[in-house]
C-alpha cells in the first residue's frame, strides 16, 4: 500500500477546515478513509494509503474527502468540456505498449507544494495501478510551452520511434532515448519496459515531448508558473489506465480556484478522460442485511462524498473503487465508525468438527517418549533429490537455496532435525506430523526419527508396532532396498492392507554428507492409515 | 548389638577417648554444634553418653580491651614519640590528647621522670609492658585478665559449657565392641526392601541445597499446542476444520478472489510459483465466471495467468473452494494450515507461515457478526479488547482490521476480515447468502504468548529451543 507524504496546511486549504494537530485524532480522522498514519512530523503527515482509494494517494483527494466529511466542503462539481485543443494520435503506438488517453486540464494555480503533490499522486498511481508503470504510467506537461500560440485542434502523436532525442527532465543535456536509458536513474529503473529501437515517444511536430513510460523533456516540465496542462497514460489495461487518468484528472482540478477538465479526442477510441459519475441504486434491505445495523445511509453516504438522488447514490469520477450496493456499506458503516456498530456474535448453529487424528497419534508418540519437532515443508531441492532419488515439486523462482522445493517426504526433514540437534542430545528421539506435497497434492504424515548410537530398524519398528497395537491396525512388512536406506535394512510398509510408508537405517552415505555423526533410523507413515 | 548411625558413631568414638565440650566436639567433627544437640539427646536417652552442665566464671574483653584489639595502645604510641627515652609534655599532651594521662601514668609506673618539662622514660621498660598488655589483649588468662582488669579491658562474664562424656556402659560395650555402625542408605534397592535391611538401615539426609538435574518433558511442538487450542475454541463455536491443497491454480489463489491479473502481490517476487506438480483441469465453469467478472472489474483477464500453478499465499483458497464445494446453506468452516510467500527467512518473515482462516454461512450473517466473532474469540483467546477500523481487501467489502493490544508494541493487526464481496460468491457460484470471512494473525498471537520475538524460534526443530518453551497460562486455564 501506497505510503503518502503531505503537509497539513496544504490539506488544510483544500479541506477548507482546520485539522487537529494531535496523532491520535488524525488517526482516527483518517482512519475513515482507511489510510494509516504512521507520523506527524513539523506539519508534515505520512500515511499509508488503501489501495482501493487511488483518491487519497495526494493531498488533493485526501483534503477533498476530509472537507466533504467534516462539512466544510460540498459534494465536488467539475467543470467539464468536449474536445478543443488536443487530439490524439495513437495508431502508430508500439505493439507492447498500444494504447494512450489524455486529458487537458485548464486554470491551475500551483505553487511548490501542489506540484511535489502531483508528482507524488503521479508516482503512486504508476506504482499501485500501474504495477510500477508496466500496465499504466502518467505524464504531465505544460500545455502552452507545447502549444504556445493556442492554436486548435493539434495532433500530439504517441507513436513508436526507432530512436529520437530529447533533454530528459532534470539534465541539462540532451540525450538519445539509449542514452536515456543508460545515463538516467528512471532510464535505469522502468528501461526494461522499452523494446529498443522500438521506443514509444510522445511526439508533436517532430519535437519529442517525452519517452513514455521512462521520463519527459525538460522543455514542457510543469512549474509554478503553468496554467494549463496535457496529463497522458500510456500502459496496456485500458479500464485501469481511465480510472488512474480520471483520479489524475480530478486531483488537478483541485489545484486552482476556476479549473476546467478539457477532455481530449484520442483519434480511434473516443474521448478521454471518461470522467463519469458512478450511480448505484440504495437498496436499504439489502444493506441492513449485509450490515446487521440500519443507519442514516443518505447521511453518512452523503459524508463520504455521495450525492443522494432519490434511491441512487452517486460518486464523484474519482472514485474507481466502488462497483456495488456492498461499497455503500462499507462507506456508510466507515462514516458511522466500525466501533460504533453494535458487534454481536451469531449462536452456532451446528456442532464443531476438526481432525483429530493429529493430536491422538501426536499423544501416543509423545507417551513413547518422542518429541514433537517442527520443519517448513520447503526444503532445498537437491538435498531431496539426492537423499530420495525423486524429483520434488520445485519453485520457479526460489529466494534460498535452502527452500527451493516442496517435499515429498519428512525423511529429508528429520534428518536436518537430527543434525541440528546432535551437538545438544547424543541420543534423539524425534516426530513430526506434517504435510508433505506428492506430485501436487497434499498429504499429511507421521516422521519418526532414532538417532544414537547403534540405533537400528528394531528403534523404530517397535514405534510401528507400538502403534499397531494402540490403534489395532494389520500391519505387513515386505523388504524392499530404496533411498535413502542401507540395502537390506528397510521395509515397505502395508497398514490394513493398503500402502502406508517405509523404515530403514539412513545409509552412513548420506549421514556423512549431511554433517550427522552418530546412526539415524526413521520411520514414515500416512496419517490416512492410522484412521 | 547396638547398631549407631554415621553420625552418632563418630560421636561415640570421639567420646570413649575422652569428655570434651560440646563445642570442641563439634569443631573436631566439623559439624555446627546445632547439628550434634539432636543425636547427643538420643545417645544420651540410650544410656550412652552423660551431659554435665558447667558454668563457670570467666574474663572477657570489655569494650574498652574490644577497642585496644584493634587499636595502639596509650603506651605503644608513646613510645613511637620516645625513641630517645625524652620528650616534651607539651608535645606528649598533643599527640596523644585524651590518652595522654593514661600512657604517662604508665611510664610513670615503670620509672618515668618528669623533669621541666621534659618527660624521661626508659624505652625498654615501656616497649616490655606494651608487649605484655597486647599479648593479653589477643590472648587472654586468668593472670594477667587480673592484672589489667584495673585498666577497664576486661570484665567478668558467667559461661556456661556443656561436657558430654561417655558413660561407663558405653565405654564397656565399645571395649566389648558392642557398638557398630549402622548401613545408611542413599537408595533404597530391592534388596534392601526383600531382605529387611532397611529396619536397621539409617537413610541419608537429603541435602536439597544441591540443584536438581532437570527431567524435560517429552512433550507436543509449543506450536502445536496453541494450534490445539485454538482449534478447540473454534469448534466450541461451531466451525469445522477444513485443508487443502498447498499447490493451486492461480485461478482459486487470485482470480476467484478478484485480484486483478495485473496486480503486483501476484508477480514473481511476492509468490512462489512451481513446476512438476500435477492437478486436475481448473473447473470450467469457475474459469468462465472468473473471467465476466474480472472483465468487468478490471477490464482485463487471460486463461493462462489464472492457469498458473502456486504454493498458495493464503487459506482463503481452501473456503473459497469450499463455497464451491457446499454451495449455500448455514454453516461454518475454519482451516488452520500453511502458506507461501516469497519471503526471505528472517526474525520477523517466514516464506512458510500459519494462517488461520475461516467463513460463516447463512442467510442471516451480517458484518456486526462478524466483529461478534472477532470479539468472542477475542475473549476465549485472553487477548483482551478488539478495536476495529475499516480496511481494503479486493474480496471482501465492507472490510475490517481488528487489533489487539500487545504488551509491548501497543496496537497490532491480528484480525483481517470482511463479507465475501458479491462478485466473488458469483464466482464460486454462490447467490443468496451472505459469508462472513476472517483471517487470524495466529503467528503473531503464538509469537505473543509464547513470548517469542523471532519467527524462527516458532518455527524451530531445535530442541534446545523447543524445551525451553514455556507453556502459556492462557492454555493452562
Amino acid at each position: 500500500m501506497p505510503v503518502v507524504s503531505v503537509k497539513l496546511w496544504d490539506v488544510e486549504r483544500i479541506a477548507k477546515t482546520k485539522l487537529p494537530r494531535n496523532l491520535e485524532e488524525l488517526k482516527k480522522l483518517l482512519a475513515v478513509f482507511k489510510a494509516e498514519v504512521e507520523a506527524l512530523e513539523e506539519g508534515e503527515l505520512i500515511y499509508e494509503a488503501a489501495h482501493d482509494r487511488a483518491d487519497t494517494f495526494s493531498a488533493e483527494g485526501l483534503g477533498r474527502a476530509i472537507g466533504i466529511y467534516l462539512g466544510t466542503r460540498e459534494y465536488p462539481k467539475f467543470k467539464v468540456e468536449a474536445p478543443k485543443r488536443v487530439k490524439l494520435d495513437i495508431s502508430k503506438a508500439p505493439r507492447y505498449r498500444p494504447y494512450a488517453f489524455g486529458a487537458v486540464v485548464r486554470g491551475l494555480e500551483l505553487d511548490d507544494e501542489a506540484i511535489r503533490q502531483l508528482f507524488q499522486l503521479q508516482e503512486k498511481l504508476a506504482i499501485s495501478y500501474g504495477n510500477r508503470r508496466e500496465i499504466v504510467s502518467v505524464g504531465l506537461y505544460d500545455l502552452d510551452v507545447i502549444n504556445p500560440e493556442w492554436e486548435r485542434g493539434i495532433v500530439i502523436e504517441y507513436k513508436e520511434l526507432k530512436e529520437g532525442r530529447m533533454i530528459p527532465l532534470g539534465y541539462s543535456e540532451e540525450m538519445t532515448f539509449g542514452e536515456v536509458l543508460k545515463n538516467t536513474e528512471k532510464g535505469k529503473e522502468y528501461g526494461h519496459l522499452v523494446v529498443e529501437g522500438s521506443y514509444p515517444a510522445f511526439v508533436y511536430k517532430e519535437k519529442v515531448l517525452s519517452l513514455a513510460p521512462i521520463l519527459n523533456a525538460e522543455t514542457y516540465k510543469v512549474t509554478e508558473e503553468t496554467k494549463n496542462v496535457f496529463v497522458d497514460v500510456t500502459g496496456t489495461v485500458p479500464e485501469v489506465m481511465l480510472r488512474v487518468l480520471d483520479v489524475m484528472v480530478s486531483s488537478l482540478a483541485e489545484r486552482g480556484r476556476d479549473t476546467v477538465v478539457e477532455k481530449v479526442e484520442v483519434l480511434g477510441f473516443g474521448e478521454t478522460p471518461r470522467f463519469k459519475e458512478k450511480a448505484i441504486k440504495i437498496d436499504k434491505y439489502k444493506m441492513r442485511e449485509l450490515a446487521g445495523v440500519d443507519l442514516d445511509w443518505e447521511g453518512e453516504l452523503r459524508r463520504m462524498g455521495w450525492r443522494i438522488e432519490g434511491d441512487v447514490a452517486v460518486a464523484p469520477p474519482y472514485r474507481v473503487d466502488v462497483f456495488d450496493v456492498v461499497d455503500l456499506v462499507e462507506d456508510a458503516l466507515s462514516a458511522h465508525g466500525y466501533m460504533n456498530v453494535p458487534a454481536s456474535a451469531l449462536p452456532p448453529t451446528h456442532w464443531g468438527s476438526r481432525d483429530r487424528l493429529h493430536g491422538l497419534v501426536a499423544d501416543l508418540m509423545v507417551g513413547m517418549g518422542f518429541e514433537e519437532v517442527f520443519n517448513f515443508t520447503l526444503i532445498d531441492k537437491e538435498l531431496v533429490e539426492e537423499l530420495l532419488g525423486i524429483e520434488p515439486v520445485e519453485i520457479v523462482n526460489p529466494r534460498m537455496k535452502s527452500y527451493s522445493a516442496v517435499r515429498p517426504s519428512l525423511v529429508p526433514s528429520l534428518l536436518l532435525s537430527v543434525r541440528e540437534n546432535q551437538n545438544y542430545l547424543s541420543k534423539i528421539e524425534i516426530f513430526e506430523i506434517g504435510p508433505v506435497v506428492v506430485g501436487g497434492t497434499t498429504e499429511w504424515r507421521l516422521g519418526v526419527a532414532v538417532s544414537k548410537d547403534k540405533a537400528t530398524l528394531t528403534d523404530v519398528g517397535a514405534v510401528l508396532m507400538g502403534l499397531r497395537e494402540a490403534l489395532g491396525l494389520e500391519v505387513s512388512l515386505t523388504k524392499e532396498d530404496r533411498e535413502p536406506f542401507v540395502p537390506g535394512r528397510s521395509a515397505r510398509i502395508a497398514v490394513n492392507g493398503s500402502e502406508a510408508g517405509v523404515m530403514g537405517e539412513v545409509h552412513p552415505k548420506h549421514l556423512v554428507r549431511l554433517g550427522i555423526r552418530r546412526p539415524v533410523a526413521v520411520l514414515e507413515l500416512k496419517m490416512d492409515v492410522l484412521r | 548389638m547396638l547398631k549407631l548411625d554415621e553420625l552418632k558413631y563418630s560421636i561415640v568414638k570421639e567420646l570413649v577417648a575422652g569428655a570434651a565440650d560440646v563445642d570442641e566436639l563439634a569443631a573436631r567433627l566439623g559439624k555446627r554444634k546445632e547439628e550434634l544437640m539432636r543425636p547427643l539427646a538420643e545417645l544420651e536417652r540410650l544410656g550412652l553418653v552423660d551431659r554435665v552442665e558447667e558454668v563457670s566464671e570467666s574474663w572477657t574483653l570489655s569494650e574498652t580491651g574490644q577497642r585496644y584489639l584493634k587499636e595502639k595502645l596509650p603506651e605503644e604510641r608513646l613510645l613511637e614519640l620516645a625513641e630517645g627515652g625524652e620528650l616534651s609534655l607539651s608535645a606528649v599532651k598533643e599527640k596523644l590528647g585524651d590518652e595522654a594521662g593514661i600512657a604517662i601514668g604508665v611510664a610513670r609506673g615503670l620509672g618515668a621522670k618528669i623533669e621541666n618539662g621534659l618527660l624521661k622514660v626508659d624505652p625498654e621498660a615501656l616497649r616490655k609492658e606494651a608487649e605484655e598488655v597486647r599479648r593479653c589483649l589477643e590472648s587472654p588468662d586468668e593472670e594477667c585478665a587480673r592484672k589489667y582488669k584495673r585498666r577497664g579491658f576486661f570484665k567478668k562474664v558467667k559461661v556456661k559449657r556443656i561436657v558430654v562424656r561417655a558413660t561407663p556402659e558405653l565405654l564397656k560395650a565399645w571395649e566389648e565392641g558392642r557398638i557398630l555402625k549402622a548401613r545408611t542408605i542413599t537408595a533404597l534397592t530391592e534388596e534392601d526392601i526383600i531382605k529387611g535391611i532397611w529396619k536397621d538401615a539409617e537413610f541419608k539426609e537429603f541435602d536439597l541445597s544441591v540443584e536438581f538435574p532437570i527431567r524435560y518433558p517429552k512433550r507436543r511442538h509449543p506450536l502445536m499446542e496453541i494450534h490445539e487450542y485454538v482449534k478447540e475454541i473454534l469448534v466450541s463455536m461451531g466451525f469445522e476444520e477444513v485443508r487443502g491443497n498447498y499447490v493451486d491454480y492461480a485461478l482459486w489463489n487470485f482470480d476467484v478472489l478478484l485480484v486483478p491479473q495485473f496486480h503486483p502481490a501476484r508477480s514473481e517476487t511476492d509468490v512462489f510459483y512451481v513446476s512438476g506438480a500435477r492437478l486436475p483441469e481448473p473447473e470450467e465453469d469457475v474459469m468462465k465466471r472468473a473471467e465476466k467478472e474480472h472483465l468487468r472489474m478490471w477490464g482485463f483477464w487471460r486463461a493462462e495467468i489464472a492457469r498458473r500453478l502456486l504454493l498458495r499465499t493464503h487459506t482463503t483458497v481452501v473456503t473459497a473452494r469450499t463455497l464451491y464445494e457446499r454451495g449455500g446453506g448455514e454453516y461454518r468452516v475454519f482451516s488452520l494450515d500453511r502458506v507461501f510467500r516469497s519471503e526471505t527467512l528472517d526474525p520477523t518473515h517466514s516464506m512458510e507461515f500459519h494462517q488461520l482462516e475461516g467463513i460463516i454461512v447463512g442467510k442471516e450473517v451480517s458484518f456486526k457478526h462478524l466483529l461478534g466473532f472477532f470479539k468472542e474469540f477475542a475473549k476465549k483467546m485472553g487477548l483482551g479488547e478488539v478495536f476495529f477500523k475499516p480496511a481494503y481487501f479486493p474480496f471482501t467489502e465492507p472490510s475490517v482490521e481488528g487489533f489487539i493490544r500487545h504488551p509491548e508494541v501497543g496496537w497490532i493487526e491480528v484480525f483481517p476480515g470482511g463479507m465475501f464481496r458479491p462478485e466473488m460468491l458469483r464466482v464460486v457460484g454462490l447467490e443468496g447468502y451472505n459469508v462472513a470471512a476472517w483471517g487470524i494473525g495466529i503467528d503473531r498471537i503464538a509469537m505473543m504468548l509464547l513470548g517469542l520475538k523471532d519467527i524462527r524460534d516458532l518455527y524451530t526443530n531445535d530442541l534446545s529451543v523447543i524445551r525451553k518453551i514455556r507453556i502459556p497460562k492462557t492454555l493452562r486455564r
